[in-house]
């Protein structure tokens, strides 16, 4: 590599130059250093180019070291922490055996043969399945990746559980409380979601699911795809389930308390925006607003009024602390806050 | 941490001893690269959280799949491109489903022309320095991306073009441009500054 044409924009594109302005590397160093002690005449460019790669740096906009840490724990529950379930599971070899005994006892080979092939469904269905549950404290959330592929958006307060590995012909898992769906498209098994009294079906789609045991309700809404939603509590005269089909953007709400199905529209808005950091208030009551910043950040909340709050309580908060919540809404809503030397806060 | 081993091993062993099941050399692996996947990915999208479930998969997907992988000596290159891949998808499926998802359809470069060292070494004036700022923000996003893949993140030419599936030529030459653009502009201010220290002799 000739060197001695080099004008200041070689320098600039040169990859062990780079090395070399940022003392990288060891061997470019020396390479360097030594050749323009032997050219004096390129110093001048060298120089140049140096000042140029130099003043060139970046932002740092990595993540905080909380959020570092956060997310290995959720990479080590969802990989390394499930070994034990790759370990358990049963490989079944024949051909170790068959081996063996073809090696050893040549005229039993067929007997032999004929008892593993006959006993092999039965060894496949003693294969050991763990009972996977994953489940998040009030202030956290976190996603969940099945096995196919499937993830889960897991929300503060709520808990999955399901049988790892899948069965063959469909794939369930138990939800209480909620969680956002992206399922990975397979037709030959059905992927159930299974809330109390409501079994929610799709093949592959994406959808939300809302089952809080202190709500009476269970709502399922669409985002893409289709669902089948069905109540098991309920049989129609001909001893048949009933069940509803859902198409994107329709959610369907599940009453305990009627055992009653409705289905309607929903504003995306209000009921996904938990995915990305947002909570979100549309009129809602000082309870449910209550209720819902309890659950997002983990406190406790102790109301003490006198005086109902009569305004709904409306707004979008993205990414926002809990002071900040309370600060921007106390204003419109007419209430005050303190924070309790027991870690409570008491509004009033 | 168990993978106090890992501190100084090149590329190659912990690669090698993470296919192997070890999880510290997988911890390690995270440990080394998070910082420039974080930068990387918070540069394509604005949305943090998809930045992170992207990191999230990929590292989920390499673990259960470490029996298939090949060996490597450059684990950073490995890393950034399977990360684009992923994350470029999760950008896409955003963008056709109405979702709520803050994207970005350019790239932040965020470049910061170290003002410290321009200001005292090079005596550059902190209004150029952002007038050379602005310069760089006006590149193209994929300017902008192939710069950081070359000075932040430290690939090769052959690396970026496999990574942003472009030819290594085009790599080369938006690098080039890009840095053409900064000397003629620096050294226009060198000019500048020459002209008044002649004129004002201190």
């Amino acid at each position: 590599m000739n060197f001695d044409n080099y004008k200041l924009s070689d320098f600039l594109m040169d990859e062990s130059f780079h090395k070399w302005v940022e003392n990288s590397n060891r061997e470019d160093e020396k390479f360097w250093a030594s050749w323009l002690a032997d050219h004096p005449e390129k110093k001048n460019d060298a120089d140049q180019a140096k000042k140029v790669l130099r003043s060139l740096s970046f932002k740092d906009k990595a993540f905080s070291k909380k959020e570092i840490t956060e997310l290995w724990d959720k990479i080590k529950s969802e990989s390394i922490l499930e070994k034990e379930a790759d370990t358990k599971t049963v490989k079944f070899r024949p051909w170790k055996y068959l081996k063996v005994a073809v090696v050893i006892i040549p005229f039993i080979v067929a007997a032999v043969l004929f008892l593993f092939f006959r006993v092999a469904p039965k060894k496949k269905q003693v294969v050991e399945r763990l009972l996977i549950e994953k489940s998040n404290p009030k202030g956290e959330k976190r996603t969940v990746f099945l096995s196919d592929g499937s993830k889960v958006k897991l929300n503060a307060e709520s808990k999955i559980s399901y049988l790892h590995p899948f069965d063959k012909n469909q794939r369930v898992v138990q939800l209480e409380g909620e969680a956002f769906f992206e399922i990975t498209p397979d037709k030959d098994r059905p992927f159930i979601v299974k809330t109390g009294n409501l079994e929610t079906k799709v093949l592959g789609t994406s959808f939300n699911i809302k089952a809080y045991p202190d709500e009476g309700n269970i709502m399922v809404a669409v985002k893409t795809g289709l669902v089948s939603v069905e109540n098991t509590n309920y049989k129609l005269p001909n001893k048949q389930n009933k069940s509803i089909v859902l198409s994107p953007m329709e959610m369907a709400t599940y009453s305990e308390e009627t055992n009653q199905t409705t289905v309607s529209d929903y504003d995306s808005l209000k009921v996904l925006a938990w995915q990305d950091g947002t909570l979100y208030f549309d009129n809602a009551t000082m309870e449910k607003f209550v209720k819902d910043v309890e659950k997002w950040y983990g406190v406790d909340i102790i109301i003490k009024r006198k005086k109902p709050i009569l305004k709904g309580i409306t707004g979008t908060f993205k990414n926002q602390s809990l002071e900040e919540i309370l600060m921007g809404t106390k204003e419109t809503s007419e209430f005050e806050y303190e924070f309790l030397s027991n870690g409570k806060i008491l509004i009033k | 941490m168990g993978f106090v081993e890992f501190y100084n091993a090149k590329d190659s062993h912990i690669w090698d001893k993470f296919r192997e099941g070890n999880t510290s050399a997988f911890e390690m692996i995270y440990e080394r690269h998070i910082k420039v996947l974080a930068n990387y990915g918070n540069r394509m999208s604005g949305d943090a959280e998809m930045v992170k479930d992207a990191i999230q998969d990929m590292f989920v997907g390499l673990w259960r799949n470490r029996i298939n992988l090949g060996s490597t000596d450059s684990i950073k290159f490995y890393l950034i491109k399977a990360f684009r891949r992923n994350l470029i998808k999760k950008i896409v499926a955003a963008k056709k489903s109405d979702a709520h998802v803050d994207v970005h359809s350019t790239f932040d470069g965020s470049f910061e022309l170290a003002h410290d060292i321009s200001i005292i070494q090079m005596e550059i004036e902190e209004s150029k320095l952002n007038e050379l700022n602005t310069q760089l923000d006006n590149l193209s996003p994929r300017q902008k991306e192939t710069l950081f893949l070359r000075f932040y993140s430290g690939l090769n030419y052959t690396e970026i073009s496999k990574t942003m599936g472009i030819r290594q030529q085009s790599a080369y030459n938006m690098v080039f441009r890009a840095l053409e653009i900064l000397r003629e502009r620096m050294a226009h201010t060198f000019s500048s500054i020459l002209i008044l220290l002649i004129s004002f002799p201190a």
